[in-house]
């Protein structure tokens, strides 16, 4: 049984239906993030678990404990979940100093003062904010507010940690180090941790598990590698990667074999797998860096030609076009070419992934 | 580890549970409990207004024959509405003032806001100070000096400085009438339309006049279809606000009008109510309540939908100021002589002539301190009117405490009701309840002062099973302040609600703090200026307040202003100078208090036009 489960969960405000059904579990110590586009249902479903928010079906269960259920009119309030979250605008107390921001939770809980000041200690050091104790929030740049928010929540030792969008109110070189931060926080405390993002770098640098979502639904839960090299279906194919990935229509021709005549004539043959259905309307999905391409026809090279060169600093990326198809080729910026070039592009079929046109999922990997 | 067992739970159990979650909302409880006082202190007494004007009261029942008591019945309705003297001309004196003053106060009122906000005139801060004055007074603290400058002794008055002055005798029109009232009463309310016209002038950037001049449209074209469409729904709210007010007040038509027989509504609901005739005075109330209703029900459906221009442009707004030339020094010399002239130098006149021992003779021999702190001694050559200076008056002090008692008691429940509802309304946004809660709160504004002082006397006037009948105690004065000054705490309270985020109750909330912790520990600190702010609001306005308390006091729980105009109806002059003067230096003082708090807590923390 793992640590977290969540089924069925759903929330809509009015018409908009926020979080769908979702139905997922989280282990124990891991450090899960989700991840989607912005009104995809991800704070929605954080303040769900938080206690913030209140579903309208479904059932939570942690470490066994049920802490939601609609079915038996089950709501632990919010304040006897024992789970921290760190908000996206840290919400310090404005009117306390750090001290007393991170101490409130333990003079709630009745600590006594040295506990208190024993604990606050070991926080401030943790998060590296020795001798800023008596700093009111407003003195502080908000990546060391972020280090308070989230040593203020770790002061009621909490089992779990919930953090929404901790990094995107920073700018590009502190959210770097904060993530390094952050990753060193949850070894050393061996929390679980759950974080809601849209930064996909930010998830997959941080994460043991990552859950894309789209439009109230979960669309895949995997590792951070298997979601960007296997995704289960169009949308995180689509979604996850930067450059994006090419997505290039094509038809079976032959099942047994697995051979698809793709858009822009030419045959694609995937020598493994379980057999596809004859003349199946399907999708491939190739990332701009899997693909090599050469000056001369090699043995499966295809004729591409180059439309625009884009500098993107390592590389260069490549838009090719044959006939009214489309491809999108990272190379090394050491080529040499220039628009117009004819180019022979080898696709690797054991990095190309096959999808069901009309479902969208997964046929071939 | 706590068993999970899926099979069905009793439904007793299920309910007890879906009543736990639903309580553990804060607000939710908040707002239930909220309800009670709320429904007690402004919807129950609107029905028993409404049963009081449809029912035969006990005075009744000596009057008329076969009247019982209680018993329902529509005879004075039929009887008042049909009655020239009693009704139609008071009705239309009513809306004969209210749209004098609508008028005067938009004429005066836009003038100086266009001048102040797009001209280029010299001294736009000693303007703006001098144009808010106003309506921070009394409302009828500009009567007394009209009396005194204008009466004569061709109409048996004795001796008023103009005539002391030129000799000049003004005509009975002049001092008593809708004139004098209107006048009045327009210079105490434009700067309504003053502060709401010029914020609004304020916030339309000239970038969008620019763009129509750049379209090629003229000076003109662009005020009609650029600046007047954007400027339209504040000045509207604020004529409306000014006519409402001006039908609803009662001091001013009160002394300015009675004598000369001329009579408005709120001035005859106070002498049917002295005439013990109840079920009139409320019908009357009635009429007045719903005419003021109405008025701000259409103001609301007509600019309703467009009051989002106000707050356009926002920041960085870059204006074109008019250049005013060589006018510039005269126009902003006329201004403040206007405010001068029609403010400054009737408030001096009052004051001086709380110094005059005998009426009517301005000279410097006849300076004195006997109606300041003079003894009532008849032995003394002084003695003039058989009372005492005010300071000796034992009368005054009294007062003095009971409106200090009333205003701040009041003041305190009130902003703290106003904070707990600014709470409901901000973490109950679009829920019903909230909804309901605030638009209760909100019903008062609609009610003119005496108006609602005819709503308590017609519930707490008599017991109601446990509850003692309250007529002449402390506690209806209280519960009056309460009520009437709801909406201005609960906008504050709102208001105040909105500056800290959400989030910061929250993040204490997932820590494990209790509401009540919440509340004392992170809410109350970041919202108390509000509440600071409602205090002061809701003191100053309750202090200066007459018409709500005037058919409400007994020699018990008298007050400064119900004094003050007692003194002035009954022809004893200096002296309700004297109290008037003591009442505006009150007034201004606490007003100056309040203006220091909010420049050094850094925000304004009401709406503009509240003080």
């Amino acid at each position: 049984m793992a640590f977290i489960e969540i089924s069925n969960l759903s929330k809509s405000f009015g018409e908009l239906v926020a979080v769908d059904a979702v139905t997922m579990e989280i282990a124990g110590g891991s450090f899960t993030s989700f991840l989607g586009p912005s009104g995809c249902g991800k704070t929605t479903l954080l303040r769900m678990l938080a206690g913030l928010e209140e579903p309208d079906a479904g059932e939570i269960i942690v470490g066994g404990r049920q802490i939601f259920s609609s079915s038996q009119m089950v709501n632990i309030s919010a304040r006897d979940r024992k789970m921290g979250l760190v908000f996206q605008s840290y919400a310090l107390w404005p009117h306390m100093k750090v001290f007393d921001n991170i101490a409130y939770g333990l003079k709630v809980e009745k600590a006594s003062q040295q506990d208190i000041e024993t604990k606050v200690d070991s926080l401030l050091n943790m998060v590296k904010m020795e001798g800023l104790e008596g700093r009111y929030p407003s003195e502080l740049s908000g990546g060391q507010q972020q280090r308070v928010s989230v040593a203020r929540m770790l002061a009621v030792e909490p089992q779990i940690l919930l953090m929404d969008e901790p990094l995107s109110n920073l700018d590009a070189k502190l959210r770097l180090e904060m993530r390094t931060e952050l990753k060193r926080i949850h070894r050393d405390t061996g929390i679980t941790v759950i974080y809601v993002t849209h930064d996909q770098v930010e998830a997959f640098g941080l994460s043991t598990c990552v859950a894309v979502m789209n439009e109230g639904l979960i669309q895949q839960v995997d590792s951070p590698a298997n979601i960007y090299s296997r995704p289960q279906n169009l949308f995180v194919a689509g979604f996850i990667g930067t450059p994006r990935v090419s997505l290039i229509p094509g038809k079976v021709v032959n099942g047994e074999t697995r051979k698809i005549r793709m858009e822009g004539e030419f045959d694609l043959t995937f020598p493994k797998g379980p057999p596809l259905k004859d003349f199946q309307e399907v999708i491939v999905a190739v990332r701009p860096e899997d693909l090599k391409i050469r000056r001369k026809k090699g043995k499966d090279g295809v004729e591409y030609l180059i439309d625009e060169i884009l500098m993107s600093g390592p590389d260069l990326l490549l838009y090719l076009r044959r006939k009214a198809s489309t491809l999108l080729v990272r190379v090394s910026r050491n080529f040499s070419l220039s628009q117009g070039d004819k180019v022979y592009v080898d696709f690797n079929p054991s990095e190309c992934n096959i999808y069901d046109r009309k479902t969208g999922n997964i046929l071939l990997a | 580890m706590e068993e999970i067992r899926l099979e069905e739970v009793p439904t007793i159990t299920k309910l007890a549970r879906f009543l736990k979650i639903k309580l553990s909302h804060p607000w939710l409880v908040l707002g239930l409990i909220l309800l009670f006082p709320l429904t007690l202190l402004i919807i129950v007494p609107i029905i028993s207004l409404i049963i009081g004007a449809t029912s035969f009261q006990l005075a009744d029942t000596f009057r008329i024959t076969g009247a019982k008591a209680g018993e329902f019945t529509l005879y004075f309705w039929g009887k008042a509405l049909s009655n020239r003297g009693l009704f139609i001309q008071p009705l239309l004196n009513t809306l004969l003032i209210g749209t004098g003053v609508a008028v005067m106060t938009m004429v005066i009122g836009c003038m100086i806001a266009w001048l102040v906000s797009r001209t280029d005139i010299p001294l736009k801060g000693p303007i703006d100070a001098l144009a808010t004055l106003p309506y921070i007074l009394p409302s009828w603290a500009l009567a007394l000096p009209w009396l005194e400058l204008f009466r004569n002794t061709g109409m048996g008055l004795g001796t008023g400085f103009l005539e002391y002055a030129t000799g000049l005798k003004a005509p009975p029109w002049i001092v008593f009438g809708p004139l004098p009232i209107v006048i009045v009463l327009g210079l105490h309310y434009f700067p309504f339309v003053f502060i709401m016209v010029s914020s609004a002038l304020r916030n339309v950037s000239s970038e969008l006049e620019e763009a129509g001049e750049l379209l090629g449209a003229g000076r003109l074209r662009i005020f009609k279809t650029i600046t007047f469409p954007i400027v339209m729904p504040a000045l509207l709210a604020a004529i409306i606000l000014s006519f409402s007010r001006a039908v609803g007040t009662f001091g001013t038509p009160s002394l300015l009008g009675l004598p000369g027989r001329f009579t408005v509504l709120t001035v005859q609901i106070k002498i049917l109510m002295d005439m013990n005739r109840q079920s009139e005075c409320y019908i009357l109330s009635i009429i007045l309540i719903a005419m003021c209703a109405v008025i701000f029900y259409l103001n609301s459906r007509v600019i309703g939908t467009r009051k989002g221009f106000e707050t356009m442009g926002g920041k960085g707004v870059r204006k074109y100021l008019v250049p005013l030339g060589k006018l510039r020094t005269p126009i902003s010399a006329s201004v403040i002589g206007f405010i001068v002239v029609t403010i400054l130098f009737p408030l001096g006149l009052l004051v001086w002539s709380s110094f005059m021992l005998n009426a009517g003779d301005y000279s410097i021999s006849n300076f004195s301190l006997q109606h300041w702190i003079g003894v009532a001694d008849p032995e003394d050559p002084t003695f003039i009117t058989g009372y005492p200076g005010v300071f000796r008056h034992p009368m005054f002090l009294r007062c003095f405490r009971n409106t200090i008692l009333i205003a701040v008691v009041g003041a305190a429940i009130t902003a703290f009701m106003g904070m707990l509802v600014g709470y409901v309304v901000v973490r109950g946004r679009g829920k019903r309840l909230s909804a309901l809660i605030e638009s209760v709160s909100f019903i008062p504004i609609m009610i003119p002062s005496i108006a609602f002082g005819a709503l308590y006397i017609s519930l707490f006037g008599a017991s109601h099973g446990p509850m003692p009948a309250l007529y002449g105690t402390f506690t209806i004065m209280i519960l009056l302040v309460i009520g009437k000054q709801m909406p201005y705490a609960s906008r504050t309270g709102v208001s105040a609600m909105y500056q800290p985020s959400e989030e910061l109750e929250e993040a204490a909330e997932v820590v494990g703090a209790r509401w009540l912790k919440r509340f004392r520990q992170i809410i109350w600190p970041l919202t108390r200026s509000g509440f600071s702010a409602g205090v002061l609001i809701v003191f100053i306005t309750t202090a200066r307040e007459l018409s709500l308390f005037v058919m409400l006091v007994t020699s018990k729980t008298n007050i400064l202003t119900t004094l003050t105009f007692m003194y002035a109806e009954s022809g004893v002059s200096q002296l309700s100078y004297a109290l008037m003067t003591t009442l505006v230096v009150l007034t201004l003082m606490f007003v100056g208090i309040y203006k220091l708090y909010e420049r050094r807590s850094g925000k304004v923390l009401t709406e503009k036009g509240i003080l």
